[in-house]
Formats: C-alpha cells, sequence, structure tokens
C-alpha cells in the first residue's frame, strides 16, 4: 500500500516540476518577444491599413497605390538599415560586447520584416498583376530621389542661416574700418575696400547651354 | 501597433480630428500620401514601370533653362534667375519614380547656372548656397568648385576660396578659369596679409 503512494508521489513530483519546469521556459520565451522590436512603429504601414478600412467615403485606388507605395519605401529603408546593422551587430556579439539576447531580437526582427515585404508584394499583386515584381524597384528609386528633394529644404535653411552669418561679418568689417578711420589711417581703409573687389568677377561667367 | 485616425475630406487625406494634412498633435502625415497621390494623377493612377520618364516636365525644364540662359548672355541677370529658379522649382517637383540620376543632373546644371548669375549681380550669400549645393549633387565637376571660390571671394573668405578653387583644379587640373581666378585671388591674399602686418 505504502509503495503505491511512493509511486504516485514520485509521478506526481515529476509531472509538477516539468510543469513548473514548462511555466519558466514560456515566460523566457515570452520575455523575448515581448522585447523591443528593432524599429519603430511602421507608420507608412499603419496608414495604408487604415486607408484600406475607409468605407465613408471609400479611398480611391489611386489613393490606395500612394499609400501602398509609400509602405513598400519604408520597408526599403528598414532592409537597407537592417543589412548595415547586421555586420556591425555581428562583431559586436562575437566581442561580446553585446550580449545574446539583442541578437536574437534582430534575428526575429529581421524575419518580421521578411513577412512585411512579402505582405507588400503580394497587395501590389492585388493591384495589378505583376506589379508585385517592380513595386520594389520603384521604391528603392523613390527613397534614393526622396534624399535628393530633401536637398531643396535643407538649402533654403542654409540660405538663411548664411544669410546671418554674412550680415555679422559684414556689420564687424564695418565697425573695423570705421574705428581705422578715426585713428587717422585712411590709406589701410581705402586699401582694404580694393582687395575685395579685386577678386570680383571682371570676366564674363559662362553659362552652360548643354546638361 | 496603434490605430491611425484619419478621413479622406475634398479627396485629400487628413487627419480625423483636426482636418489637418500635417498634424503635430495626431502627430500624422499624410502629406507625401496626398501629394503621391497628385503626381498620380498625371499617369492615370498608374505606376509607372522603374526608368520611365514623362517628358512633358523634361522639355518645360530645358525651355525654362533655355530661357534663363538667353538672358543671361543678354546681361539680364535678374531674369534669369527668376527663368532659372522655375526650371529648379520643377525639377525638385519631379515624381519620386523617376529616376534621381536624371534629376541630380539636371539640378546640377541649373544651380551652377543660377549661381553664375547671382555672382553676376554680386549677391554672394545666394551664389553660395547655389554652388553647395552643385557640389552635393556633383562633386567632381570643377565648375561647382569653381563658382564656389568665386562666392566666397564676394563674401571676404579669401583662404576658403582659395582652398575651393584648389579642390577644383585637382578635379580639372586644365581649366583655365580656375587657374586664372586661383593666381588673382593669392595676389589679393598676399596684398592682405601685408596690409595686416
Amino acid at each position: 500500500m505504502g509503495s503505491v503512494w511512493l509511486a504516485i508521489i514520485y509521478i506526481g513530483g515529476w509531472i509538477l516540476s516539468m510543469r513548473v519546469f514548462g511555466y519558466f521556459w514560456k515566460n523566457r520565451k515570452l520575455a523575448i518577444n515581448d522585447a523591443e522590436p528593432w524599429f519603430g512603429e511602421n507608420i507608412a504601414r499603419s496608414q495604408y491599413i487604415a486607408l484600406l478600412q475607409q468605407d465613408e467615403p471609400e479611398a480611391t485606388e489611386t489613393q490606395l497605390t500612394a499609400a501602398l507605395l509609400r509602405r513598400a519605401m519604408e520597408g526599403v529603408v528598414r532592409v537597407l538599415s537592417m543589412r548595415e546593422d547586421k555586420q556591425v551587430l555581428a562583431n559586436l556579439v562575437k566581442q561580446g560586447t553585446v550580449g545574446d539576447d539583442i541578437w536574437t531580437q534582430f534575428t526575429l526582427s529581421e524575419k518580421e520584416l521578411e513577412a512585411e515585404i512579402m505582405n507588400i508584394v503580394e497587395e501590389a499583386n492585388t493591384f495589378k498583376e505583376n506589379w508585385g515584381q517592380s513595386i520594389l524597384q520603384t521604391a528603392s528609386e523613390m527613397v534614393m530621389h526622396e534624399k535628393t528633394k530633401q536637398m531643396q529644404k535643407e538649402l533654403e535653411v542654409r540660405r538663411e542661416e548664411e544669410a546671418r552669418k554674412q550680415a555679422v561679418r559684414d556689420s564687424r568689417k564695418e565697425k573695423k574700418t570705421l574705428k581705422e578711420k578715426k585713428e587717422g589711417t585712411d590709406a589701410p581703409a581705402a586699401a582694404k575696400e580694393s582687395t575685395t573687389a579685386a577678386p570680383a568677377p571682371a570676366a564674363a561667367a559662362e553659362v552652360e547651354a548643354t546638361a | 501597433m496603434s490605430v491611425v485616425d484619419l478621413q479622406i475630406a475634398n479627396d485629400k487625406v487628413v487627419c480625423a480630428q483636426h482636418k489637418n494634412e500635417v498634424c503635430s498633435e495626431c502627430n500624422q502625415s499624410f502629406l507625401e500620401i496626398n501629394d503621391l497621390t497628385r503626381h498620380l494623377k498625371s499617369t492615370n493612377g498608374q505606376v509607372p514601370p522603374p526608368g520611365a520618364v514623362l517628358p512633358l516636365r523634361s522639355q518645360q525644364i530645358a525651355k525654362m533653362r533655355e530661357e534663363g540662359n538667353t538672358f543671361f548672355r543678354a546681361q539680364r541677370h535678374q531674369e534669369a534667375i527668376v527663368a532659372y529658379t522655375n526650371a529648379i522649382n520643377i525639377a525638385f517637383d519631379r515624381p519620386l519614380w523617376e529616376p534621381t540620376q536624371l534629376a541630380r543632373e539636371e539640378l546640377a546644371v541649373l544651380l551652377c547656372n543660377r549661381s553664375a548669375a547671382y555672382i553676376a549681380r554680386k549677391e554672394w550669400v545666394n551664389a553660395y548656397v547655389d554652388a553647395e549645393g552643385v557640389i552635393e549633387l556633383k562633386r567632381p565637376w570643377s565648375k561647382g568648385h569653381f563658382r564656389l571660390g568665386r562666392a566666397l571671394f564676394g563674401m571676404g573668405r579669401l583662404e576658403e576660396g582659395v582652398e575651393a578653387l584648389k579642390l577644383g583644379l585637382m578635379f580639372d587640373p586644365e581649366s583655365a578659369e580656375i587657374q586664372k581666378a586661383l593666381k588673382e585671388a593669392e595676389t589679393a591674399l598676399v596684398a592682405e596679409e601685408a596690409l595686416n602686418e
């Protein structure tokens, strides 16, 4: 009779410890999954999905096309970014500077990104046959082109900055020449004006007629 | 993943709460989608295959550039600047799917010409900014460095101007105009240093 109890306790003990182990193991896996994704929120994707769900009024096909293109652009940007990061991260992990869990985080995000890209291609095919093939290429070109466009904004910002700086420089020069005049040294002031004028355009500037 | 609260009003995508295209409170921007939609209208909603260019835009840009060149040769620099600026705005407004390289080539030439016009009018800061743009787009092009040098001289930044010219000369050692400008600049620099002693 006693040995039956012993057997039951033995088996029960095993089942209990298996359960306890399983509980901690699951929690560990969940911890990794809850870890921060590599990138923040994918806004382009959220916007696309929100547009798809609109029903009063419905989004036009053109608007959805535009939203899908933006989503593809974001996908391309992330793929390029991860490619860059991968090498660096691999080295860091090898050196031991950075923990293994970050590597796991990275590979999980990589898989997620792969799935997202496939998703985008599938969506594209629902718009037009075979668009899935070219949408990523188009998106890559668009990403590069957008950088060029940002130049325009930067040029404007720089324009204002330089204008400010130049105004400061000019007022300093004026003060300096006024001071020198007061000190009765007229000659250097006149000479200074001529040196800044000398390199000024005397020859006709050439202009490109063809690209 | 949060839900994006948007609505469609007057054919534009805007935020649901404030009806803004770009809303800092909702922290959303639908400007890109709306711009793209606008560009897609000109191709009937079809996304062109990669590398395709609409000839109309290139023609407009070329026409404006030629106008600018004509004004420039006639010494009407202000009008040249206006024509170049129009061309530049059109070039910057190309739909994103058109090849980047094409846009960059166009812009480099346009900015270089506009910089020359600014130099002629002694608007040094504008010339400087445009020249920097040219260099960013097409660094090995000696003309960009040439314009930068001239602009820097006009601003009184002689040493930086000499550096710019030297860099330009490195890319194009045969350039007569750079060599000439460099000689003038170095003489001016020597004269200024003598003054300061």
